[in-house]
Formats: structure tokens, C-alpha cells, sequence
């Protein structure tokens, strides 16, 4: 192995030219398969990217009030395809005030949220941790002019027996959500506190916001509640469990598929081409390989005479090819790398920013290697094997 | 013990414009240290019959008794049993063409020991080295105003003439310490004091031990040597209908 290997890396320097012209040849097949496929997953990762980023696309909102109870609850807990599940108390959102020094924005949507809240974790909030802390949207705390670290104060409005009450209660601000996560004004609370707002407002005296006299301990169902699917496939099928207790449910379900669609009509246009492609381009080197052979046949009598067996040919053949597919690899990802950043740039107005139109994985390239690599040496092999295997010298002797 | 056995070796060529061709070997012995002559005219079939002798053919060829050093060699022996005997014992010099186009002289030399080294148990490689240098100081000796052959080594057969080729392929033989050196025409391409040095080589190795089998058409360079003349007589004798028969016979002394 150690003679083929030395012998095939002279006769590749020697015959340079023309192994660069052939790894031309080769690279100008593997190049545009290169782009477009750089094409295909650019376009279809930036549309997963944009549904997976946004935790919105995995979210299930339901379109009406119903009377949700805790085996309805554990239920979808139980569900690997649910990744956060958390009660609502109303159809329309619980409101109260937020106040920080002179400012205050009344009407607050105080939202429940719990560990593992996707909305909070996929924009690096941190998640309440009890009672007494907050997490606001970008725009309340804009306009209350509160920074995490800061107190403000919750405070909750009601009429009981004819008379206009109040109660208030500090709470620390542990975490702001951009605006896009949240473009309303909006506070993320522990579940305890948005029932205490609810049941305060219901004239209960729970223990946050009164002196806990008077409890609720009657709920025994919620009206709604937050519900986000682990993946994007698992939106559609949560929706139908949904659907078929008869409830009505608002989601993505219509952009995933769209994504999806796109996604299959762009792989089949690839490897339509890239069978064509690939076929034509099998049988356009094979032949080149078998030109190229046979102009070697006197290289490989002389070896032949010197006891260098067809076997040892062979590899030599193998190891040249295997040194052609790395070049043309090579040659392809450069000719590759440049067109996709050329369109990147070209497209690069019609993209949102930080967005790229193509793009390969080291997974890709990889393969793309292997694929190439792998396709030479069977068609370098093939060829070697049809003329090399029934060598005959003297034939070729009579040729010389 | 005899080195080359050969008795009623019979080696067919294939169709060609004017039938088949069977180039005949009646019988021929060759000890350690002996020179022969293959000579006979063109197409007569000399190097159909040195092609077989070299192992390069692995089917075609038929025979009573066709052994090297006792081991008997058979159509369809294999080919890396002969490309094992070819790598060491017995090496073979066609008339042009032996020298790959990608390797310098000096690199075929490496090449050659390298095969007998690796393939060969009894490689004697410093013997090889000394045969080496042996001839190429002979032909140097010869170059008269031309260019030494020491001086080729770093050149690649297209930067050499035909003559300092042969003269290369010839030392590329003698690279593997060969046993039976067998050498088609090996002075077609020379001028007639390179052949004379040439002949006068191949002397110097049967006195090394070599037994040497040379194709010419120039027997007065080696008058004391044997000689496997064609032989016209039965040659008609033995053709037949669709097959024309070279024989060859070893000439009276």
C-alpha cells in the first residue's frame, strides 16, 4: 500500500495539469449541487429558526372560556408533546395597576407563568420564583420607569358593600421581556399572586393583598389557560386532542405546515437535480477516468513488469482518485462558499437583518465530503477494475 | 540444477490479419552463468516466445516442461506468483517502453530494489547496488562525448534519448539481482560501440552467476554464446491450415 501510495502521489504530480483540469471538471458538478442545497436549507432552516425562536408558533390559545379542571390539567402535564401548561383565571385578562415613584399605568394584563414558561425562557427572563417578584414587558416598564432590581407596586381596586377599596403590594421586578416577546403592557406573575388579585377583587381577603381572613377555598376550575407545544410538530396534534374535547383553538398550525410544504417541494426539486446531475456527471467522469487510463497504459505495463501486480494498480488508481476527490471537494467549496456569498448579498436587501439566505453545516459539508469522496472512488475503482483487472502485457507491449 | 527448463513450450497469439501465430520452443536448458541468443528474423516470433519465458503472459501457452529454478510454471499459475518471480528472479527487458513516465531513472532503480526487497527473500541488495554501478560504469566508459549515464539518474525517460533508455531499462533489470535475465533486442536503440558495451555487460553478468536469454539480430557481439535459432524447415513443417508455426531450436555449437 505504502509503493501504490508513493507511486500514486508521483504520478499525480506528474500528470498535475490534467488531474487539475479533471478536478475542474469534477468541482463544476459538485459546486452547484453545493449552492443549491446551501439554498434549500438556508431558506428552510431561516423559516424553522423563525417558528422555533418565536415560542408564540408553539403556543395553543383557546378562543372561548371553559371550565378546565385539575384532571384536565394533569392530562396535559402528563403529555410529552406539551412543554408548559399554566391555569388562566378569565377569558378576558385579570387587569390591576402597576406603580413605580410618580408614574403609574393602569389596566395591567397580569399573565400567569410558572418554572419552565417558554415565553420567558426563550427571551432570557428570569421566571418568578415566588409571590413577590414580577417580570414586566418592555413597555410597562418604559413606562412606569422601572429596571429589574427595582420594587414596584401592584395595587388592586374593588367595591365591596357600596364602598371603592384598595389594596397594594410591593413587588420586585426581576426581569423585563423585549418587545418582541410582549408588545403589550403586560406583568408575568406567579399563579398565587393572579388568584389573589382575582380573588380580592371577588371580595375574598386572601393573604397577599388582605389579612387572609377570608380565603377562596371554593375554585375548583379555571376558565382558561396558557398552553405551549414542546416542538412544532407537536402543535397539530395537541390542537386535535383539543378540538375533540370540543374546544376552539387558535395556533400556528397553518405557518408550520406552510414551512413544512416548502420545505418538501425545495428537498424534491434538490434531489431531482441532483440525481440528474449526479448521473450525468457519474458518466462524464467515468469516461474521463477510462480516457485517462487508457493514456496510462504504458505507466502501468512498465509497472507491470517490474512485479507491481494489477491489485497494486488498482490502489494506486484508488489513491489518485481519492487525492482528485479531495481537490475537487476542495475547489467545489471554495467555487460554493463564494456564490452563496453572493447571495447573501444580493439578497441581502429582501432578508431581515441577521438573516442569511444560504447556508451549509459542518454536518453538510462533511457529508457533501464523504458523498464525493466515496462516489470518486467507486467510479476510479470501477474504471480501474475494467481495464486493469485482465491486464495483458504483452498486448500492451505490442503497443509500446 | 538448471535455472530455465523448457521442453515443447508452444505459446499461441491470438487471431490476427493472417490467422493464428504459435511461436514453438523445442527445448532449451540454461544454466547459472550461461549467455543465449534468441535470433531469428522479424516476425518469426522470438518475443511472443521471451514474453512467456518473462512470466508476462498468465494463459496462451502450453508446454511438456516450462520451470524456473525447478518450480514449474503453468498457464494460469496466477498472477502475483509471477509478478513475485518478476519482481526478483527473473527480470525482463522489452525493447522500449519498460520505464513508467512519472518516476526519474533513479526512482525505477529505488522502485526495482524496493519489489525485489519486499517480494524476494533472497534480494541481496547490496549485490544489486554493485551490479548497478558494474554496467553503468561499462556504459559510461563508452559514453565517449554523449552524456553519462550517472547523469540521467534525476531525469525522467521522456528527458532521455532511446538509447540511454535501454540502457536505463537495463539497469533497472539488473536492480533486482535477477537470476534469468531475459532482454528483448536490447540494442536495437544503440549505436554500435553502446552495443558493443552492451554485449559486453551482459558477459559481465553471466560471470556474476546471471543466466541471460537475449533477443538480437547481432551475434557477432557474443560469438561463444548458445544460440535458439527459428527454424524455417519445421516451421512450414509444423504450420497448418489457420495456423502459422515459429520454431525454434537450439543451433549445433
Amino acid at each position: 500500500m505504502i509503493i501504490a501510495l508513493r507511486l500514486a502521489l508521483r504520478d499525480f504530480a506528474h500528470d498535475l495539469r490534467v488531474n487539475l483540469s479533471l478536478s475542474l471538471a469534477v468541482a463544476a458538478i459538485i459546486a452547484p449541487l453545493l449552492i443549491l442545497f446551501s439554498l434549500k436549507f438556508g431558506i428552510v432552516a431561516a423559516m424553522e429558526r423563525d417558528l422555533l425562536g418565536n415560542p408564540g408558533s408553539r403556543e395553543l390559545v383557546l378562543g372561548a372560556n371553559y371550565r378546565l379542571g385539575e384532571d384536565f390539567f394533569t392530562t396535559l402535564r402528563g403529555d410529552p408533546r406539551v412543554a408548559f401548561v399554566v391555569p388562566k383565571t378569565r377569558s378576558l385578562s385579570t387587569t390591576a395597576t402597576m406603580r413605580h415613584g410618580g408614574a403609574l399605568r393602569e389596566g395591567v394584563e397580569m399573565v400567569p407563568t410558572a418554572p419552565g414558561d417558554p415565553l420567558l425562557l426563550a427571551f432570557g427572563a428570569p421566571v418568578p420564583r415566588d409571590s413577590l417578584e414580577v417580570v414586566l414587558s418592555a413597555s410597562l416598564s418604559a413606562r412606569i420607569a422601572v429596571r429589574p432590581g427595582e420594587r414596584a407596586q401592584l395595587v388592586v381596586t374593588r367595591t365591596k358593600e357600596g364602598k371603592r377599596q384598595s389594596a397594594a403590594v410591593e413587588l420586585q421586578v426581576v426581569g423585563i421581556l423585549p418587545p418582541a416577546a410582549v408588545g403589550r403592557d403586560q406583568a408575568f406573575v406567579p399563579l398565587p399572586t393572579l388568584l389573589a388579585i382575582e380573588d380580592y377583587k371577588d371580595g375574598f381577603e386572601p393573604q397577599l393583598l388582605s389579612d387572609g381572613s377570608r380565603p377562596n377555598t371554593a375554585r375548583d376550575h379555571f376558565a382558561k389557560a396558557r398552553i405551549y407545544a414542546r416542538g412544532l410538530d407537536d402543535v397539530a396534534p395537541l390542537a386535535q386532542l383539543l378540538e375533540g374535547r370540543g374546544m376552539v383553538v387558535h395556533d400556528e398550525r397553518q405557518r408550520i405546515g406552510e414551512m413544512k410544504a416548502i420545505a418538501t417541494v425545495l428537498s424534491r426539486v434538490f434531489w431531482v437535480i441532483a440525481a440528474v446531475v449526479a448521473l450525468g456527471g457519474i458518466m462524464a467522469l467515468g469516461g474521463l477516468l477510462l480516457r485517462t487510463l487508457e493514456a496510462r497504459m504504458r505507466s502501468f505495463m512498465a509497472l507491470g513488469i517490474m512485479g507491481i501486480t494489477t491489485m497494486g494498480m488498482q490502489a494506486m488508481v484508488a489513491l489518485e482518485a481519492l487525492a482528485l476527490a479531495l481537490l475537487s471537494y476542495l475547489m467545489a467549496l471554495l467555487l460554493a462558499l463564494l456564490a452563496m456569498q453572493a447571495f447573501n448579498l444580493l439578497f441581502a436587501e429582501f432578508l431581515t437583518e441577521g438573516r442569511i439566505f444560504c447556508s451549509l453545516l459542518p454536518s453538510h459539508l462533511l457529508s457533501g465530503l464523504g458523498i464525493s469522496v466515496g462516489t470518486m472512488l467507486l467510479v476510479a475503482l470501477g474504471c480501474a477494475r475494467a481495464r486493469l483487472a485482465n491486464l495483458n502485457l504483452p498486448a500492451l507491449l505490442r503497443g509500446a | 540444477m538448471a535455472l530455465l527448463e523448457v521442453k515443447g513450450l508452444v505459446v499461441s497469439s491470438g487471431a490476427g490479419d493472417t490467422g493464428h501465430f504459435e511461436a514453438q520452443l523445442d527445448s532449451l536448458c540454461l544454466g547459472e552463468g550461461e549467455l543465449a541468443l534468441l535470433v531469428g528474423e522479424s516476425g518469426s516470433g522470438k518475443s511472443t516466445l521471451l514474453e512467456c519465458l518473462g512470466l508476462l503472459r498468465d494463459k496462451g501457452f502450453a508446454s511438456e516442461r516450462f520451470a524456473f529454478g525447478g518450480q514449474g510454471i503453468a498457464a494460469g499459475m496466477g498472477e502475483a506468483a509471477r509478478a513475485r518471480l518478476r519482481a526478483g528472479p527473473v527480470a525482463y527487458m522489452p525493447q522500449s517502453g519498460g520505464l513508467p513516465p512519472f518516476l526519474t531513472l533513479g526512482e525505477c532503480l529505488a522502485l526495482r530494489m524496493g519489489q525485489a526487497r519486499r517480494l524476494f527473500p533472497g534480494f541481496n541488495e547490496p549485490r544489486a547496488r554493485d551490479l548497478v554501478a558494474l554496467a553503468m560504469r561499462e556504459f559510461d566508459l563508452h559514453a565517449g562525448e554523449g552524456i553519462a549515464l550517472r547523469d540521467c539518474l534525476a531525469k525522467k525517460p521522456q528527458a532521455l534519448s532511446v538509447g540511454q533508455r535501454q540502457r536505463g531499462m537495463f539497469l533497472c533489470c539488473l536492480a533486482a539481482d535477477p537470476k534469468l535475465l531475459l532482454l528483448d533486442e536490447p540494442t536495437s536503440a544503440l549505436d554500435p560501440l553502446n552495443a558493443r558495451a552492451m554485449f559486453k555487460t551482459m558477459a559481465g553478468m553471466t560471470r556474476q552467476g546471471m543466466a541471460v536469454l537475449a533477443v538480437t539480430h547481432s551475434r557477432e557481439w557474443a560469438k561463444n554464446a548458445r544460440v535458439i535459432a527459428y527454424d524455417q524447415e519445421k516451421s512450414r513443417q509444423r504450420s497448418r491450415e489457420g495456423v502459422t508455426v515459429g520454431c525454434f531450436c537450439e543451433a549445433a555449437a
